[in-house]
């Protein structure tokens, strides 16, 4: 057992004082440092920021207002992606933390966060003398001028940076949720994911501020850039699904096509789109190799819990075929098209894939509703990814259709979303249990025959299934159990009890949401008393939330609940709106300065 | 861990070490720019007045 499981538990509280000072002291040096260096720069104090910056525009052919912050934002973005995947596995296998800084991964979640802040301002300062980074950018004053992108990088930063002390007010006013899906999870995760478009639109004005002054830039280096810069927003639109990458989804599985039919349909629509042939794919395989990697070191090279991702390949060369008609000559109708392309073949594409790699096979009961969430989101998202390669290109429709799209494809998404949280329990619900004791002593491992209530599950359930995990280590262990009668499931393979690991039975089915616990630890700080396994017994079904978040607490008023909730919808909405508007800038400035000649430009909306 | 330990119970203290010093240095560049604006529009209306005391007539037109 790991040395996690102490004699004393781990509180449900927040930090250690001794914690919040010392990284509070180290954060302000930092800090200083960096203001003064930005200060001494712009004042010219010193000069080498200014020849480093020389010395890679020289190497990149690209202002050093771009190549500065993109190598930043970079490799920022990979420490917090790792930091973020580390995290999600620590939680999955071993609980709750001790504290923010108790858990190592959060060290490189919050130095991920921090230095994309001071990437994105790292495009602001960077300019001086009065030089204009790009057509597009923002006086800040009469001789200072930051490019646009640069400041919604550090808006994403600073979005997500806002999310790390929300988060641990949040969980003292409402107790630790242990799921992603928490609305302060959602920012730190959000702000590092939606900044990789900020990487894009930067890339855009530093190219287009070249090709003003006549600079030739190889082409392939512009390619190259751009399809691992869009294969990073797919990345970055991908980390909402961790929680089903992982097997310990607490949502309905309907949510899965469609956050990947939102991912795929901005990103490979809009790298397709707006850098060329064959960006769609690059931008896949870029996903695959990162993801593919960060897995390798969190489940080999850490020990911890192991994670899978979605393929994207197949809508990759969907995108890529449909390219090849017409279509692609009217942007919009391409993306709506590829969109729902997406959501169609390519979620029965990425169903196959789950098969094979994922823990939980998309289910028979799922595809109805599950497309009729997925078709509408897939071709949204289309149209965004379409609205993001035109605003690039300078070549955006009317404002009003613009608009409607930002719009309409919010109100979509929402409600979809809305419909994908609506989960039903049943009421008077039992499961009994047979249970057969394996393993041994120290560490007891159980086979089940259970049964149902009857009528509780139809033919064709989403999951009838054990879960256990938070046991410590590289603990979760799922088991899909097989059907032996209308009301009748057994075990197909050994499930761990006792110790740290919580085990439940856990049963989706439509609407459906509910479990059964079958074995709970008991949590001294949680006030809750040890939940044992008999050798037969029967229990009623319940939310899955009380089980797989005991944590929470549910002792708030819940206006407060209400009003923690929208302030962080209102960020979240600010966020989203910051792409709108920073695209818009540069769209409709490179429209007035008239397009350059490249093909990347040349065909009608 | 202790459960007595001391932890931190002012939500806003756990909020410095990430946060505040991102909010000190928007509001720094905040404070510039809104430094420079006002000097810009203090020195516009002296150009204006400068121009006016040249041209009076052109008061009329304001």
């Amino acid at each position: 057992m790991s040395n996690f499981v102490a004699a004393d538990p781990p509180p449900v509280g927040g930090a250690a004082l001794d914690q919040v000072i010392g990284l509070s002291v180290a954060a302000g040096v930092v800090t200083l440092i960096l203001m003064w260096i930005a200060w001494a720069h712009r004042t010219h104090r010193i000069e080498w920021f200014q020849k480093a910056g020389d010395a890679l525009s020289a190497r990149f052919q690209t202002p050093g207002w771009n190549i500065i912050p993109t190598l930043f934002v970079a490799s920022s973005l990979i420490v917090a992606l790792l930091g973020f995947l580390w995290d999600v596995s620590l939680h999955a296998g071993r609980g709750r933390d001790e504290g923010p800084l108790a858990n190592p991964a959060h060290y490189l979640i919050l130095y991920g966060l921090f230095a994309l802040f001071v990437a994105g301002m790292s495009a602001v300062v960077f300019p001086r003398d009065g030089q204009k980074p790009g057509i597009a950018s923002v006086r800040i004053t009469r001789n200072w001028y930051a490019p646009v992108s640069g400041i919604f990088i550090a808006a994403c930063g600073l979005y997500a940076l806002i999310g790390f002390p929300l988060d641990d007010v949040w969980h003292r006013l409402f107790g630790q949720d242990v799921t992603l899906w928490g609305p302060t999870h959602l920012m730190l995760i959000g702000g590092a994911g939606l900044s990789t478009a900020g990487i894009i639109m930067l890339h855009r004005e530093a190219d287009f501020a070249a090709e003003q002054k006549g600079v030739d830039r190889p082409g392939w280096l512009d390619v190259g850039t751009l399809s691992m810069a869009f294969g990073g927003l797919l990345i970055g639109l991908s980390v909402f699904q961790a929680e089903f990458d992982f097997g310990i989804a607490q949502f309905r599985f309907v949510f899965e096509p469609m956050m990947i039919a939102i991912a795929a349909g901005i990103a490979l629509i809009a790298a397709r789109l707006y850098v060329g042939p064959g960006a769609a794919l690059a931008a896949a395989i870029f996903f695959l190799l990162v993801r593919g990697i960060v897995a390798f070191l969190i489940t080999d090279f850490f020990g911890e819990a192991e994670n899978v991702f979605p393929l994207y390949l197949g809508s990759a060369v969907l995108i890529e075929l449909l390219a090849l008609s017409k279509l692609k000559d009217k942007p919009l109708w391409f993306g709506a098209v590829g969109g729902l392309a997406i959501a169609t073949v390519g979620s029965v594409i990425e169903a196959l894939w789950a098969e094979r790699v994922f823990q939980f096979p998309w289910a028979q009961d799922m595809w109805v509703e599950g497309l009729a969430m997925t078709v509408p989101v897939g071709i949204a998202a289309g149209l965004c990814g379409a609205l993001f390669a035109l605003g690039l290109q300078g070549r955006l429709p009317k404002p009003a259709i613009g608009r409607s799209i930002m719009v309409g494809s919010v109100i979509v998404t929402a409600l979809a979303v809305a419909n994908g949280l609506h989960a039903t329990v049943p009421k008077d619900a039992q499961a009994s249990f047979q249970v057969t004791e394996v393993g041994t002593q120290s560490s007891p491992e159980i086979l089940v025959d259970v049964e149902l209530t009857e009528g509780l599950v139809d033919e064709h359930p989403t999951w009838v299934q054990i879960t256990a995990w938070q046991g410590g280590g590289p603990g979760v262990v799922t088991d899909r159990l097989e059907r032996t009668g209308d009301n009748t499931w057994r075990s197909t393979k050994p499930v761990p009890i006792g110790g740290n690991w919580k085990t439940l039975l856990r049963v989706q089915d439509g609407r459906m949401l509910t479990a059964v616990p079958i074995y709970l630890p008991a949590d001294e700080a949680l006030d809750a008393e040890e939940l044992p396994t008999e050798a037969s017994f029967t229990r009623d079904f319940i939310p899955e939330i009380d089980i797989l978040q005991r944590e929470r607490n549910d002792d708030h008023p819940a206006w407060l609940w209400g009003a923690a909730n929208l302030v962080v919808l209102l960020c979240s909405l600010g966020i989203v709106m910051g792409i709108g508007v920073s695209a818009n800038r540069i769209g409709r400035a490179i429209e007035a300065e008239g397009a350059p000649t490249d093909d990347r430009s040349t065909s009608d909306v | 861990m202790t459960p007595d330990q001391l932890l931190a119970h002012h939500a806003a203290l756990l909020a410095i070490p990430a946060f505040v010093p991102a909010i000190v240095v928007v509001g720094v560049v905040l404070y510039i720019a809104r430094k420079d604006r006002l000097a810009e529009r203090e020195e516009n209306e002296v150009l204006r007045r400068a121009l006016d005391s040249e041209s009076p007539e052109k008061e009329e037109d304001e």
